[in-house]
């Protein structure tokens, strides 16, 4: 498992729903990414992390690498990303090749 | 097909009762996580990416209309309403909230099912023929004894802490439709002397390490079959490894010990074990066949059937691409396709479900079945009832002609929702499904599998492509092999190089496909066909050609 990098958030699912969630500064835990703490250090994040994790209210809680570019907090790995996005939401692939096209 | 006994009945409902206890006594912490996963795998319930997920059995993907209905009533009351249909002819309901679970598994029991086995390291659901006793070539419907097989697994005393999970096909045709020799122990019946026997091969397997299955005994006898299996699972249970489980399943043991080593310890075990089985499971199975009687098949006026082939030019081609042929003449089988161009393949909403039970209850003897390909299946209905059924379908979006062709592909769930995915597949087939599906007759049968990790539940190792989603220095990078197939003659895919990006991977398939068409003898050469006769060199040449010139 590679060394996790800060800046990260703490994320767990929730027990009852299953729901992706995010640590919030008032040891909450919020549903949306936005409203989570940013943790710079990668070892205060692990103890806020453990301090937070209540197995009565979530589950599997680990820290999610996050980039703060323009002061919006998003995953940097994309399974991370779907997770916070849901499915659905797919790329764009380049056209198709004209021979194939053209059958 | 088998309907519960009351026995069947009280042991399902006590299930469910344990289970809600158990789910009450985790929400008031008197359960740990640790303590509560090894109870919720054992109902079926796993943690996916976004939530829990509840994986239903199908026996050998057999359905009632009732239970179809009740499946697109779970879909909508506790979920998002679809369900999705997975290779091991099940249904998984990726939404539900934990608290809903055991109220989930309540509305399954007044349905005659549940969710026993569909995890941990047990007997999964035993898979079939989705033709299962509408045949051509079959000697004989395989699902009683796949029936039987399910009885003596359920909740078997000795292999409900297998090493891994073991799972069992059977097969009754001259082809295999069931892939037998991907699975732990393949059964395919054979006769000898007019009766019923199976062969039975053993150690075949897909995920990180794939292994073709070898055959271990020939020309089983039907009262031989349970004691053999027991056997086999026996020797597994002792010898299999438990120190890591991505060595833990048999046919790692069977690579270790060697064919001959291994069955002579099965037939040790037999000697042990003969006198256990009495016959009273032979009695047992004479109860299954007699529910599992044809249907009666009385002859219909074929003309409005033969009028629509005339008339109607999109009844033709699906007539063509999603019904076969049926053992009694006037009659057929309707494969209801769940890939719809471009949507996430084995997805039926509450909707559709609905509808396929409703016309399963009119036109079909009120039976379904699921195929591992994650499509639907009416297995008998009259040809002069196919017009009709047509047009119901079409009306839900269930009517893609498409059978056997590139869109008809098999997808896990992948990244999408799957927690053990290291990229997504959902999205790969929508778009290979919608990039050619104006060329797709022309391109003619060809199976595309796709799997979002090594554990291969798309089955990627044998498809004529197969496609693997990896996490490449957290970008999905996608390899590629060619010449994979399941049946008698199975043999896993080659490896054809370095992984593609997405984009990359479309162009690369363009390039595949380009070459198909130039190399083939004739129109009816099938893509799977050419890759046997000119060895993989030339598409693996035409996969990276660009990468080479660049």
């Amino acid at each position: 498992m590679p060394r996790v990098k800060a800046p990260v958030v703490v994320s767990a699912n929730c027990l009852r729903s299953g729901a992706v969630v995010y640590l919030d500064a008032a040891n909450n835990w919020v549903i949306d990414l936005q409203a989570a703490t940013c943790f710079d250090c990668v070892e205060v994040a692990t103890v806020a992390m453990q301090r937070a994790e209540d197995e009565a209210v979530v589950i599997g809680a680990y820290l999610v690498p996050v980039s703060t570019r323009l002061g919006e907090v998003s995953p940097t790995h994309y399974r991370e990303a779907i997770r916070l996005a849901g499915p659905g939401g797919y790329i764009t692939y380049p056209s198709r090749s004209p021979a194939l096209v053209s059958l | 097909m088998y309907r519960y006994n009351a026995f069947d009945r009280e042991f399902v409902r006590e299930r469910v009762a344990q289970y809600r206890d158990q789910v009450a006594r985790r929400l008031a912490g008197t359960l740990t996580e640790d303590e509560f996963k090894p109870l919720r795998l054992m109902n079926g319930v796993y943690l996916q990416l976004h939530a829990y997920m509840l994986r239903v059995a199908i026996p050998y993907g057999t359905l009632s209309s009732e239970q179809l209905r009740g499946l697109a009533a779970i879909a909508e009351r506790w979920d998002r309403g679809y369900g999705h249909f997975t290779t091991r002819q099940n249904i998984q309901f990726n939404w539900p909230k934990l608290v809903d679970t055991p109220d989930i598994l309540d509305a399954l029991a007044d349905i005659d099912m549940h969710a026993i086995q569909t995890s941990g390291n047990t007997i999964r659901n035993v898979t079939t023929d989705q033709f299962a006793g509408a045949a051509l070539d079959e000697i004989a419907d395989p699902r009683p004894y796949a029936e039987w097989i399910r009885q003596w697994s359920t909740d078997h005393p000795e292999f409900q802490f297998l090493p891994r999970k073991f799972k069992i096909a059977i097969s009754a045709g001259a082809e295999d439709r069931a892939a037998i020799r991907a699975h732990d122990i393949g059964l395919r019946m054979v006769e000898v002397d007019t009766a019923p026997a199976f062969d039975i091969y053993v150690g075949g397997g897909l995920g990180r390490t794939p292994v073709v299955g070898e055959l271990l005994f020939q020309n089983v006898p039907v009262a031989a079959l349970l004691p053999h299996l027991e056997g086999i699972l026996s020797v597994y249970n002792l010898m299999g490894r438990r120190d890591n489980k991505y060595k833990a399943r048999i046919k790692i043991l069977l690579q270790s010990m060697g064919l001959n080593k291994f069955k002579q310890a099965v037939e040790r075990i037999l000697k042990q074990i003969n006198n256990t089985f009495d016959g009273n499971e032979l009695l047992a199975l004479d109860l299954i066949r007699a529910q599992f009687a044809s249907p009666s098949l009385p002859s219909r006026c074929l003309d409005a059937y033969y009028e629509a082939i005339d008339s109607d030019a999109s009844f033709r081609q699906w007539v063509e691409q999603n019904v076969t042929p049926h053992r009694q003449a006037g009659y057929a089988s309707v494969t209801v396709s769940l890939k719809a161009h471009g949507q996430a393949p084995g997805d039926a909403s509450a909707e559709q479900m609905r509808r396929v039970a409703d016309i399963a209850a009119s036109y079909a003897f009120d039976e379904v079945r699921v195929s591992h390909q994650q499509n639907l299946v009416l297995p008998h209905v009259s040809q002069a009832d196919l017009p009709e059924i047509h047009q119901q379908l079409l009306a839900v979006g269930l009517a893609t002609p498409n059978v056997g062709l590139v869109s008809d592909l098999i997808a896990c769930p992948g990244m999408d929702y799957c927690a053990l995915a290291t990229a997504r597949s959902i999205p790969i087939g929508q778009t290979i499904a919608k990039r050619y599906a104006a060329q797709e007759v022309e391109l003619g049968p060809v199976s595309i599998k796709i799997s979002g990790c090594i554990n291969a539940c798309g089955h990627h190792h044998i498809g004529d492509i197969g496609i693997l989603g990896l996490d490449r220095a957290g970008v999905e990078n996608y390899q590629v092999t060619l010449g994979g197939r399941p049946g008698l003659d199975a043999a896993l895919g080659e490896k054809m190089g370095p992984g593609f990006s997405e984009p990359e991977l479309m162009l690369a398939l363009d390039r595949l496909f380009i070459t198909y068409l130039r190399l083939r003898e004739a129109s009816s050469e099938p893509f799977a066909d050419a890759v046997k006769r000119l060895g993989v060199g030339p598409f693996r040449d035409a996969l990276y050609e660009v990468a080479r010139a660049a």
